[in-house]
């Protein structure tokens, strides 16, 4: 697990989270943070932690706030990497296994939020908003909607059972407290064996009274 | 735009369908039509629907010794959805708890273009969300009314005649460089004065209007252009006391502003004021004779008789007194200045002895013609600004619904003329000033030319006045004396 912030781009799609120098106007580097699984290092700013006296260029903010340290390119790589077919193979043969009638398949979150501080809880909830069921019996994937996915980082991540060959961009806005930067999430598919997902909370409202105004339009003007 | 004579006999067409050519006159007719029919099982259909919408196409920018401190330049449309459901006697308005509720739909900003099916498409979530709002509010307003021993029974809302009056607003023409470079040299004047502490030149155009459509058939688009030059500036004196003053040129658009070399003068005056107010001995507590003059005068009786004309209404189920009250209620007939006194006040004038006046309009915010009212004839109180919330003994708009309020509009005055009966030339006010001071044996008396109203006081400023007070903010402090300026007390 490596952050980049000196890759304009990967595989010619361009990284969000790329720059020469951080708001501390120290060089931009790469960071090897997890290797082989094994944590390495942390991303820095210039407050020093315990164990780390330097900055490795990773000092962020938002304009008029002051800078902490924040992630930047963030490239996952694998080494038990397959083709999508075989994953998804993977994931019909855990479904069996696990006795379980479908598994989830999650094309596209709108964002989410993590909290690690000591005092809070350890825990993390992402928003999906492309879900499928696949079925084990071959019916067609099908399309559900309200469900979040919520969990412990740190023992999500361990359920990882493989990845993809083919890695994947995602460009966004990551939110703390000095306020919101640019980054890059690049990460293959991964097959994880269990994952929590909970109900979404949902609005009760009764839907618009009058139909739309459109359908109504035999003898308005339409302009 | 019309001209003003035709626009007079433009006025008040009872209209039944009006062919609107905007096409957002025309979403808003249409989905006025429609909303009258919103309907939930075992609840009311409304009995009025009305759009209100404010449009602004603004330029502003703000420069301190010769350099800009900001530019904008803006356009908002801000709609207001007003859906009454009971009747005229009882509705869900005038109520203390009847806020929140109806569906929330995340619309974002009004549209700015005037594509019909996204301006339609707007107005019908709004308005579904407001309605569900307002029958929950009536409900809750029944069960309430139970609870409280009503003294008067006023009606919730006044009828009004259907107006019909169209002015489309003018784009906002202004070149943005000239006025850039005005403001940033004007902004200039101050870097020959080191005692004023903080400076700045604020330049502002809008022109824009708002919109009234409601299901009674009003239709009515109502221009309101406005420009401004203000500069303000700060010093302190040796004992740490901050002074303020501000200079404001006002028009009715950028191209009637004064002209560059008056407008350097008005600052120059203004900071050689503020420099000698600040060496200035410190004012003491001062009971006698005060002569207003200038600017002081009609700002004093702004101050003081403005917000008293109108009279607001407590809110049924209000705890304690809630919104500010009149100390002229209840007082018609009686008498509130000396009997040589008439005030009068007049939106049909457009100008005063050749300049522009800012309270002259032709529609207000409820879709209300407003004529002259002569509020006070011989010192009696003769009437108050009214809006279509009827209040303690009155019901009936005369048109005076100029700002939004708490669920209904405020009543504010348009053009107030204060005349006289018993006039002194100007030159013999000062004599006459010096008789009451020698009459009185006292050693001085005061010329105040000047008030700062409306206050040009910061935020930070304003809350330290509040703290230091306890709840009275006196933003009418004299800025300047005359012989010998003196600093307020």
């Amino acid at each position: 697990m490596l952050f980049d912030p000196t890759r304009r781009k990967i595989d010619g799609v361009d990284l969000n989270g790329w720059y020469d120098y951080d708001d501390e106007g120290v060089k931009g580097q790469p960071v090897l943070a997890v290797d082989k699984g094994v944590l390495k290092t942390f991303l820095m700013s210039r407050s020093p932690i315990k164990g780390v006296d330097h900055s490795n260029g990773h000092g962020r903010r938002q304009p008029g706030l002051e800078p902490v340290s924040r992630q930047s390119n963030l490239i996952v790589e694998s080494s038990n990497a397959v083709s999508d077919a075989k994953l998804r193979q993977m994931l019909l043969d855990e479904v069996k296994r696990q006795g379980k009638p479908y598994g989830l398949y999650f094309r596209d979150i709108t964002g989410g939020f993590t909290t690690t501080g000591r005092a809070g809880l350890q825990a993390f909830k992402v928003i999906p908003v492309i879900v499928y069921r696949v079925y084990l019996d071959g019916r067609p994937d099908e399309l559900v909607r309200g469900a979040d996915i919520v969990g412990t980082p740190l023992a999500s991540f361990s359920k990882i059972l493989a990845t993809s060959d083919k890695t994947e961009v995602f460009n966004g806005y990551c939110g703390a407290e000095s306020g919101s930067v640019p980054v890059s999430a690049v990460s293959p598919a991964v097959l994880v064996s269990e994952i929590e997902i909970e109900k979404k909370a949902k609005s009760n409202d009764r839907p618009p009274l009058l139909p739309e105004p459109a359908s109504m339009e035999g003898k308005g003007v339409a302009k | 735009m019309l001209a003003g004579g035709a626009m007079a006999a433009a006025v008040l067409v009872l209209c039944a369908q009006a062919p609107a050519a905007d096409p957002l006159l025309q979403a808003m007719h249409d989905e006025v039509d429609r909303s009258v029919k919103l309907k939930l099982p075992d609840l009311e259909q409304p009995y009025f629907v009305e759009y209100l919408l404010d449009e602004s196409d603004s330029f502003s920018v703000s420069a301190s010794l010769g350099g800009l401190l900001s530019r904008s330049r803006d356009h908002f449309r801000l709609p207001e959805v007003h859906v009454r459901v009971g009747d005229y006697k009882f509705d869900n308005t005038n109520f203390a708890g009847g806020g929140g509720g109806g569906s929330r739909y995340d619309l974002e900003n009004f549209p700015l273009d005037n594509a019909y099916p996204v301006l339609r498409r707007y107005l019908w979530l709004e308005t579904d969300s407001v309605y569900k709002g307002a029958v929950e509010a009536i409900s809750r307003k029944r069960a309430a009314m139970r609870n409280i021993n009503q003294s008067d029974q006023l009606n919730d809302f006044a009828h009004a005649e259907p107006v019909h009056l169209i002015q489309p607003f003018q784009k906002l023409a202004l070149d943005e460089k000239t006025w850039l470079g005005r403001t940033r040299t004007l902004s200039a004047v101050f870097t020959q004065y080191p005692d004023v502490k903080t400076s700045e030149v604020e330049l502002h155009a809008d022109n824009g209007g708002y919109y009234v459509v409601n299901s009674e058939g009003t239709e009515v688009q109502v221009q309101e252009n406005v420009a401004f030059l203000r500069a303000s500036v700060t010093a302190q004196s040796a004992d740490g006391m901050t002074l303020h003053d501000a200079v404001t040129f006002h028009a009715l658009d950028v191209g009637h502003l004064p002209s560059e070399e008056e407008m350097t003068r008005g600052l120059t005056k203004m900071a050689d004021n503020l420099v000698a107010l600040a060496r200035a001995p410190k004012g003491e507590d001062y009971n006698g004779p005060v002569l207003f003059e200038g600017d002081a005068s009609p700002q004093i009786f702004a101050e003081l008789l403005a917000r008293n004309l109108a009279l607001s209404r407590t809110p049924a189920g209000a705890r304690g007194g809630a919104g500010q009250s009149s100390e002229f209620e209840g007082r018609m007939g009686s008498r509130i200045l000396p009997d040589t006194f008439d005030v009068v006040d007049d939106p049909t004038q457009k100008e005063w002895r050749g300049k522009a006046l800012f309270g002259s309009y032709q529609v207000d915010r409820e879709g209300v013609i407003p004529k002259p009212l002569h509020l006070v004839e011989k010192g009696a109180l003769k009437g108050y600004l009214l809006t279509r919330q009827p209040v303690r003994g009155f019901e009936g708009s005369n048109g005076r619904a100029r700002l939004p309020g708490f669920q209904a509009n405020t009543a504010d005055i348009s053009n107030l003329f204060i005349g006289s009966s018993e006039t002194l030339p100007a030159a013999d006010m000062k004599k006459k000033l010096i008789e009451l001071i020698q009459a009185r044996n006292k050693p001085y008396g005061i010329i105040v030319r000047k008030m700062d109203f409306p206050s040009t006081a910061t935020r930070g400023e304003l809350v330290r006045m509040l703290q230091a007070e306890q709840g009275t903010v006196h933003p009418e402090q004299p800025a300047a004396g005359v012989q010998g300026v003196s600093r307020r007390p």
